[in-house]
């Protein structure tokens, strides 16, 4: 019975493995490069005592080297090779990931974790992007552009479009598909109508069907090699002597017999919803109702083993206005005297007007409570007699409920020699309160640097203009006024000249000549000259710091 | 909280000078001096820990030195930005250094001390009133550690101040700094924010620092006004070595009484130290003026001019 016409798209991965290990590799050996950067890579397998390849890159599919190869034959076929055991748990997170991406398409995208590929059935789909043709160009794209190298396969069945993408030869018709740069073929094939699915199957090979290899090797005995030699054949003589399995595998491909597959289903949000029966809108039920959502968010947590980071507070107006109001927290938790606390000023920030009628609670940014972040705190309070972990991280939780999520801040250094481009205002993290990285530049006026230039301890946002007196051409100031005062100085250090780096600073931006300066009252400034006399600029002054 | 066990050994002898240079008896005053901190001590009034700050006459006019776990008003000069906050960072300096020997007596080794400084919050004015936002080259500089601040930069100053009673209730701080550069507020606001502050700073230990309110407000451990002052012995120094000097006047103490000096910093030495004019000439000190012409490129120091 002709089943109802459907499209189903196979994308196959074949260098899953090995593109996530190359990405490993060039993380990790950031400085130097890999040895065997260069070489072929397999993946292998122990299996009853040999090592088998399961998986390989381009270049070791451009030697020839194939699954099921065994390491020693591989070997022998090329000299100098790179293997990499195998990590099935890494393959599937990997193929999940990309089934859960592959929701854009269709919400039924399911994961095929033994051949490397994803199913995605867009049928009902495919007006979203102007058609199925446009939907595999975009969806050819977006994984170009990833450097995922695949294959995609478009049928009316599960089983032809499996066969399509693996033993299938390029589709002669294609149009704006990206082309892979190393010489491989297009990856896009596709079958339309069922009537050129018979032709186009049957050149394919036995093992196109999905069937045993043991048996697909009787079969090539038999004189039976590819899909089209037994497609005219009777059936019951086929079932008896290679098994119905066959028949099955042939019905599927041909779409005789239907095939579904179960449809990954994506994390739920945590999510607790709130609606009332009458609007609310007195404070106190308001603070209640948060209360309660705070409390359940909590439990819910604690069930599903999780900690959150964010906490998004929303509430629907009786007119269908829908407002949200977002908790930062600064370490994963899920304590709900925490919640309460950061939530105990969100209810001045609902506005009732003619009352509330549901309130939700969701909870953002969850990761699993590892272990590891429980004992950080003790391990801060063993190494260090200065804050507590754990009180630190409801400092900066406090503080940033209290006045914003950029309030709190740290400084850090950056290797500029522009003043004001020398430090950035960074988010504190708590996991790093004490410790120093090497690879991040030091401050200037650490002891240990030796002569280090004479720094302000606080700087201008944006220097004031000041008027100045000085010698020409280069002295510094003999006295300047700064918010109608004059200032007599006594003493000058300098100049500096700090230039802005030609290659990437924007035009007008001049070299400046720094003097640090006393003036008669004892006050310590940080002033500079734009403008230098040797090239003829008329020269401007500047105050920018503040010594102490 | 833990009292400091050592005899007054701020009340030295030579320091008593009165103006027509007669000693007075030193021993009984000595022996008086003493004699009170132990009822003081036995009457459970003494519970404030002091830090000596090094300048004898100030550890004196303080009552014994700079108390912990509390609230102290620092006030400046209009266009002093610079000056109060420095004389921040050496009480900072002060409080690390008296830490880190608490710490190596309690454990007593003499090994080298963990640099592991404690968390110092710092809440600078907002940028647009002029004094600007803390620069932390020139700490690193001055000797504080950029990394041992958390700092919280909000816009609207009454928000910020707000926020000390709240930041003071956290435990195992170093000290708190908070400025504040807003409309004027009323006697009765900032009587009301400095019992609160003062009771949170008891309740955790935290010693903090409040710059900017007006210097009239009472209820703050001590008051100070500091004005920059000009270092006549800078030439005596090296480039390198940065001293900074302040006026330093003590306009109320808890337990104290006024007091005005003149005191110079710098950064490492853990206390500060008294300014003497190194220069006499008849009783008064010589203004040692350079004339400009003196400023000239040929006699700057050569790292600087090799730029």
């Amino acid at each position: 019975m002709p089943v109802s016409y459907r499209h189903i798209i196979y994308i196959h991965f074949p260098y899953l493995a090995a593109s996530r290990i190359q990405r490993e590799s060039g993380q990790s050996a950031s400085g130097q490069r890999a040895s065997g950067a260069d070489l072929p890579l397999v993946i292998i397998r122990k299996m009853n005592g040999a090592d088998i390849i399961v998986a390989g890159c381009a270049r070791a599919a451009a030697h020839g080297l194939a699954a099921g190869m065994r390491l020693a034959d591989a070997r022998a076929l090329c000299p100098q090779l790179r293997t990499e055991a195998c990590d099935p748990l890494a393959d599937h997170a990997d193929l999940h990931h990309l089934a859960l991406w592959a929701r854009r398409y269709s919400p039924l995208t399911a994961v095929d974790d033994q051949h490397c590929g994803i199913w995605i059935d867009i049928a009902g789909a495919e007006h979203l992007f102007g058609g199925v043709r446009s939907l595999l160009a975009d969806c050819a794209k977006r994984l170009h552009r990833s450097h995922f190298r695949a294959v995609l396969a478009v049928a009316p069945n599960c089983g032809a479009a499996w066969a399509l993408a693996h033993y299938g030869k390029p589709s002669e018709r294609l149009m704006t598909a990206p082309k892979p740069t190393d010489g491989q073929p297009e990856t896009i094939k596709y079958i339309f109508s069922r009537a050129r699915l018979r032709r186009h199957l049957a050149a394919l090979p036995l093992a196109a069907l999905r069937i045993d290899t043991a048996i697909a090797d009787h079969m090539r005995r038999a004189g039976l090699r590819v899909i089209g030699d037994i497609i005219g054949l009777a059936r019951a003589p086929l079932a008896a002597r290679f098994g119905q399995d066959v028949l099955l595998r042939l019905d599927q491909a041909l779409g005789d017999q239907d095939e579904s597959f179960t449809p990954v289903s994506p994390p739920k949000p945590l999510y607790i919803c709130r609606q009332f029966a009458e609007p609310i809108g007195a404070a106190d039920d308001i603070k209640a109702m948060i209360q309660q959502l705070a409390s359940e968010t909590a439990i819910l947590l604690q069930q599903a083993g999780l900690a959150t980071r964010r906490l998004r507070l929303g509430w629907q107006l009786v007119d269908g206005l829908v407002f949200a109001h977002d908790v930062h927290l600064s370490r994963p938790s899920r304590d709900v005297t925490l919640f309460h606390r950061l939530l105990a000023n969100a209810s001045d920030k609902i506005n009732p007007e003619f009352g509330l009628e549901m309130g939700w609670m969701e909870s953002l940014d969850c990761s699993p409570l590892a272990p590891r972040d429980t004992a950080l705190p003790h391990m801060i309070l063993q190494r260090h007699n200065g804050v507590v972990g754990e009180s630190y991280a409801s400092l900066v939780d406090r503080l940033v409920a209290r006045l914003g999520y950029g309030a709190v801040v740290r400084l850090a250094p950056q290797a500029c020699w522009q003043p004001e481009a020398a430090q950035s205002l960074e988010l504190p993290d708590p996991s790093q309160i004490f410790t120093k990285t090497d690879e991040k530049p030091g401050w200037l006026g650490d002891p240990a640097s030796g002569t280090a230039p004479p720094r302000p301890i606080r700087l201008l946002a944006y220097p004031h203009p000041v008027d100045v007196v000085a010698l020409l051409p280069d002295h510094p100031p003999a006295q300047f006024i700064w918010q109608r005062r004059i200032h007599k100085i006594i003493h000058a250090t300098g100049p500096e000249r700090i230039a802005p780096a030609w290659w990437q600073a924007p035009a007008g931006s001049r070299t400046r000549d720094y003097f640090r300066l006393r003036d008669d009252q004892g006050a310590g400034f940080w002033l500079y000259r734009e403008g230098l006399p040797e090239r003829h600029e008329t020269p401007s002054w500047f105050l920018h710091g503040f010594f102490a | 909280m833990q009292r400091m066990n050592q005899p007054i050994s701020i009340v030295k002898p030579s320091d008593f000078r009165v103006p027509n240079n007669q000693i007075i008896n030193e021993k009984k005053t000595y022996d008086l001096a003493r004699l009170r901190q132990e009822i003081a001590v036995a009457d459970g009034y003494n519970k404030r820990l002091h830090i000596p700050l090094g300048v004898d006459s100030l550890d004196q006019a303080l009552a014994g030195g700079l108390a912990l776990g509390r609230v102290h008003l620092l006030t400046g000069a209009m266009q002093a930005h610079g000056a109060v906050s420095g004389f921040a960072m050496a009480l900072l300096d002060l409080l690390h250094h008296h830490a880190r020997l608490k710490a190596k007596l309690a454990t007593n080794r003499q090994t080298a001390i963990t640099n592991d400084a404690g968390l110092i919050v710092w809440c600078p004015a907002s940028q647009r009133n002029g004094a600007g936002m803390l620069y932390g080259h020139g700490l690193a500089a001055a000797g504080l550690d950029p990394a041992r601040l958390l700092i919280v930069d909000t816009p609207n100053p009454s928000r910020r101040l707000a926020a000390l009673d709240d930041i003071l209730r956290t435990e195992g701080l170093a000290a708190v700094v908070m400025e504040y550069d807003g409309v004027q507020k009323s006697a009765d606001y900032w009587m009301r924010l400095a019992r609160r502050a003062q009771l949170a700073a008891e309740d955790s230990g935290t010693t903090a620092f409040l710059l900017g309110a007006p210097i009239g407000v009472s209820g703050f451990e001590t008051a100070w006004h500091i004005k920059p002052a000009v270092d006549l012995d800078r030439w005596s120094h090296s480039a390198l070595v940065q001293r900074s000097v302040w006026d330093l006047t003590l306009q109320r103490a808890r337990g104290g009484r006024p007091h005005k000096c003149k005191v110079g910093w710098q950064a490492g030495l853990g206390q500060l130290q008294a300014y003497h004019h190194s220069i006499m000439a008849n009783g008064k000190p010589v203004q040692a003026e350079l004339p400009i012409g003196e400023l000239s490129a040929s006699k700057w120091p050569a790292h600087a001019l090799a730029r």
